[in-house]
């Protein structure tokens, strides 16, 4: 079997007196979405941002292709080539698609000067293939649409050569036509071998575009299920009761 | 009309020109209307070397704002800068180069405190900076016990930076000039104002993009500071003495400046250029009210109506973009 690209054992955080996540073990492997649901306070942000390099757990231990890794920041993660696509898709609306694709991560000429020229054709080329409508990248991004922000986020992390995407609610302010645009792109991505680990409150959508359902509630991993042969019923309960009785995994 | 600019934001323009500029022109055609003596070259002059100061420290305050942060310390560096510039006493080449850089460093210096403070500690800016502002003007003043400082022998060569004239125009004029040129491409060709403009557009994506957001952010601080220090350095050797008490408060002359000039006061938009097309519009209306005898107050007046005028028709302006 193919080893996972990331893996987690044990993982805990506590902020406070809260305890945010109590001992999450999970692994994601290549080709695979892996969904992450649960309720609002589940810990699914907190195990985001702690894979992502946001925070630093603060028990436990976290392999990326075999190797226990320490991200100090988001910059470790991403040369673990782990990227993430946030909720907010981190993107800086006062900027266009170009300066957004490299943010960052700029492409230079000598002493600090940005080679702009470079960068607009390598954006430009990125996002039509994975958009071929879009055209006018020149535009503050702040006067796109949802599914053009989408696309940006996604061929920012593809193009940076993404090993495991997580995506953070990236449908929740989409309506239908982008959220199955979105949906199209995460099938591509997941058949192109990239590990996905795909958080989401749309259980519908996570049966029909994860393989394994992982499920949180209250800081613990409630248990992990095939996503095929599952049904929302079943998920829904695990999230409500915390248990994973009677579930087939 | 409105279009967009490379770097993606918006900003007030008629054609490809943004509107200061335009209200430029028509502001300096209006007064040559006005008055027969404001077209004249030494008049013309006079109008450039007004703005100079204020502009300076307008530049720098660009630089901070754009990265969505205020810095009111500036007035206060000015004045130290230039105590220092005077107590250094330049009588000498090389204690005049000492006098121009010992004081720059000084703001500099001001500006990291700041920066860390509101960087690394999270601090809101409007309170760090106006707290440096006592700090600075309290550690000036007990100093010089409140003295005047007037130093016997000025160097020549230090009274050359406001002096010295290249092709007619005054050296703080060419100094103001070549400082809005470098800090244009500072802020639209380079990394570091490409992520000055991600930090004021959205410090925690920046943050999350893996932008030095302490760093970069302490910098604009620094800039702010130096260039503060900068125009008190200009001043001490223009006036060739200063009164702690007496020196005029350049934050909200160059604020005012700032806001006219479309940057945001939230951050993330703005230029260094259209800030110096702004200052020279409020130099050119406060040249012209002195010309036409307008007393102190009126000027005072005018100032604050460009302020509060701009603010809310740029407000205007993006809450209808």
């Amino acid at each position: 079997m193919t080893a996972p690209i990331i893996e987690l054992v044990d993982i805990a955080k506590s902020f406070g007196g809260i305890r945010a996540l109590k001992g999450v073990s999970l692994s994601i492997f290549p080709g695979e979405v892996m969904a992450l649901v649960g309720h609002n306070g589940a810990g699914k942000s907190v195990l985001v941002q702690i894979i992502s390099g946001v925070f630093s757990a603060d028990k436990g231990t976290m392999l990326v292709a075999g190797q226990p890794v320490q991200f100090r920041n988001p910059a470790d993660a991403r040369d673990a080539a782990i990227e993430t696509i946030y909720q907010t898709l981190a993107l800086a609306d006062n900027l266009d698609a170009t300066a957004n694709f490299f943010l960052g991560r700029e492409l230079r000429k000598a002493f600090g000067f940005l080679d702009t020229r470079r960068m607009k054709d390598v954006a430009a080329r990125a996002l039509q293939a994975l958009n071929p409508e879009f055209i006018d990248i020149e535009r503050p991004v702040r006067q796109m649409s949802g599914g053009q922000r989408q696309a940006i986020a996604i061929a920012r992390a593809v193009h940076f050569n993404a090993r495991c995407l997580i995506m953070d609610e990236p449908t929740a302010a989409l309506g239908p036509r982008e959220t199955a645009e979105v949906g199209e792109l995460i099938l591509r991505l997941r058949q192109k071998g990239l590990g996905i680990l795909l958080v989401s409150h749309d259980v519908r959508d996570v049966i029909r575009l994860a393989n394994r359902i992982a499920v949180m509630k209250s800081g613990q991993l409630v248990g992990v299920v095939d996503a095929e042969g599952a049904n929302e019923d079943s998920i829904v309960n695990m999230i409500i009761r915390g248990s994973a009785k009677g579930i087939r995994h | 009309m409105t279009s967009m600019t490379a770097l993606g934001f918006r900003s007030w323009r008629i054609g490809y020109l943004p509107a200061i500029y335009i209200i430029l022109i028509v502001v300096i055609i209006g007064a040559g209307l006005t008055s027969d003596r404001f077209l004249l070259p030494s008049n013309l002059i006079a109008v450039f070397q007004q703005a100079v100061i204020t502009g300076i420290v307008a530049l720098g305050m660009t630089i901070v704002l754009i990265g969505g942060q205020f810095d009111l310390s500036t007035g206060a560096v000015v004045m130290m800068s230039a105590v220092m510039a005077l107590l250094i006493s330049p009588d000498s080449a090389v204690a005049a180069i000492l006098a121009v850089f010992i004081p720059i460093l000084a703001g500099a210096a001001v500006g990291v405190v700041n920066g860390l403070a509101v960087y690394a500690v999270r601090a809101n800016s409007i309170v760090v900076t106006i707290g440096m502002q006592f700090l600075i003007v309290g550690l000036v003043l007990a100093a010089v016990s409140g003295q005047h400082v007037y130093p016997e022998n000025l160097a020549a060569s230090f009274r050359a930076i406001a002096t010295t004239r290249i092709f007619g125009i005054p050296m703080p004029v060419v100094i103001f000039a070549a400082l809005v040129a470098l800090l244009s491409v500072l802020m639209s060709k380079t990394v570091f104002g490409r992520h000055v403009y991600a930090i004021g557009g959205d410090i925690e994506t920046a943050r999350k993009a893996g932008i030095r957001v302490i760093q970069i952010g302490t910098l604009t601080f620094a800039l702010s500071g130096a260039l503060a220090a900068l125009a008190g350095v200009i001043i001490a050797a223009l006036v060739g003495h200063v009164d702690p008490t007496a020196i005029a408060k350049y934050e909200f002359p160059a604020l005012t400046a700032v806001v006219l000039g479309g940057t945001s006061l939230s951050g993330g938009e703005g230029r260094p250029a259209e800030t110096a097309a702004a200052i020279l519009v409020v130099s050119v209306i406060t040249n012209l009210m002195t010309i036409m005898n307008y007393q102190y107050p009126v000027q005072l007046l005018v100032q604050g109506i460009l302020l509060t005028g701009a603010v809310a028709f740029y407000a205007y302006r993006r809450g209808h973009a």
